[in-house]
């Protein structure tokens, strides 16, 4: 996987791959179509340019998870920040339960997404998330255990 | 909760496979150009550069009433129905950089660090937490973007009968002016919470949460608590509680 010099085929091919793993991440942070399409272009085009070889498809896309949360995190630190209406994410979901748990993890605090994600999405656990962030195992399980229990504030009950 | 609720919440974000292709036609587009001229091509980024230069006027503007008052910054991205609201303008805190970076080198852009509670905050970053006295505040995590000038915190903060979420956002000195802050946008405020001197608190409900945003001693927070009567007093018990000590 000789990234240096990719064509627009293997770039199509890369963004059939991971598109949904990017675009659940920037979503994640950016709460609106319009800026997630924003950060999944650049996290994309970070890739097809990168002067980098991925060893495995699951190196490509914990760098393009990591990569993206970057880009989001950098986007609002620079930006003028707005919290989405409420609207423009429930309409995703039917009233109810799902868009209480839609709610409830977009409203997590930036510093515990990724590491949520990787956790109850991707199904990595503590170590490899560590790795991944490249930050100590004991920061990764106090950021999961406080988005725990602010997801168990809002929602009520217990995680698996 | 289960696990696979979350995971179906993350899904439930997802596009259209339509939309999803119209996305890798502009990302083709993008690749094709030179690299020094690329851009992203979108709608959204089309308006945006008309709201760019907007606001370019804009903080050219505040930028002429920040020297006049003394004052960095004064301008927040809280918007309630067509208007914005007057929030406590920001002003760069105390904040000691350089000890903080000979500490933490690698603590800042994209690298947190979480402080136990709030006195080894202070001792780190030469920051006084408003409330540190007056409340429990644990697992304080700290963000720091050198290149910005801004600091991002969140953190638990408890009364002894309740905790809360709370996000933060303050000033370094040498902050840019540019546009910032925490918001919502057309949002009506179902409650505004009047407290110390006369400053407000915004109290807006959600299903099950209200998000609550106020500033304190430079910091502007963005406060979740339960959607209900003792969520609600312990947002304003809070409140008081940063404000107290503030002025003390």
């Amino acid at each position: 996987m000789d990234s240096s010099r990719r064509t627009g085929q293997e770039l199509a091919e890369l963004y059939h791959r991971h598109v949904d793993t990017v675009w659940r991440v920037c979503y994640s942070f950016m709460k609106n179509r319009a800026d997630t399409e924003d950060m999944v272009q650049e996290a994309f085009l970070r890739a097809y340019y990168v002067d980098k070889s991925f060893r495995s498809e699951e190196h490509e896309k914990a760098w393009l998870i990591v990569t993206a949360s970057n880009l989001c995190r950098d986007a609002l630190k620079r930006a003028w920040r707005r919290d989405e209406p409420l609207e423009d994410h429930l309409e995703l979901a039917a009233p109810g339960r799902d868009s209480q748990v839609l709610e409830a993890v977009l409203a997590l605090p930036e510093g515990y997404k990724t590491a949520v994600y990787l956790y109850y999405y991707e199904g990595y656990d503590a170590r490899e998330i560590a790795s991944i962030l490249g930050c100590p195992q004991a920061t990764v399980r106090t950021r999961l255990a406080r988005a725990r229990k602010q997801l168990k504030q809002m929602l009520g009950g217990e995680l698996e | 909760m289960k696990n696979r609720e979350i995971r179906a919440a993350y899904d439930r974000t997802l596009p259209s496979g339509e939309t999803k292709e119209e996305l890798l036609q502009r990302l083709l587009a993008a690749a094709s150009e030179p690299q020094a001229e690329r851009k992203i091509i979108t709608m959204k980024t089309i308006k945006k550069r008309y709201i760019v230069l907007v606001a370019a006027l804009i903080a050219l503007a505040l930028s002429c009433t920040a020297m006049a008052s003394g004052v960095l910054g004064e301008t927040f991205g809280l918007w309630l129905g067509d208007r914005k609201v007057a929030l406590d303008e920001l002003t760069p805190v105390a904040f000691d950089l350089e000890g903080f970076l000979a500490e933490y080198p690698t603590g800042i852009v994209d690298g947190d660090r979480v402080f136990r509670d709030a006195g080894s905050f202070t001792r780190a970053t030469g920051m006084t937490l408003p409330g540190a006295e007056e409340l429990q505040m644990t697992d304080i995590l700290l963000s720091v973007s050198k290149r910005w000038r801004t600091g991002h915190l969140c953190m638990t903060v408890g009364t002894g009968g309740g905790e809360a979420q709370m996000n933060g956002m303050f000033l370094l000195e040498g902050h840019a002016q540019e546009m910032y802050g925490y918001g919502v946008e057309n949002t009506r405020a179902d409650e505004v919470y009047e407290y110390a001197e006369g400053r407000k608190a915004y109290f807006i409900k959600g299903d099950e949460i209200i998000q609550v945003y106020f500033v304190e001693d430079g910091v502007m927070f963005q406060m979740f608590v339960e959607n209900s009567r003792s969520g609600k007093e312990l947002g304003k018990e809070i409140i008081d509680r940063m404000a107290g000590a503030s002025e003390n």
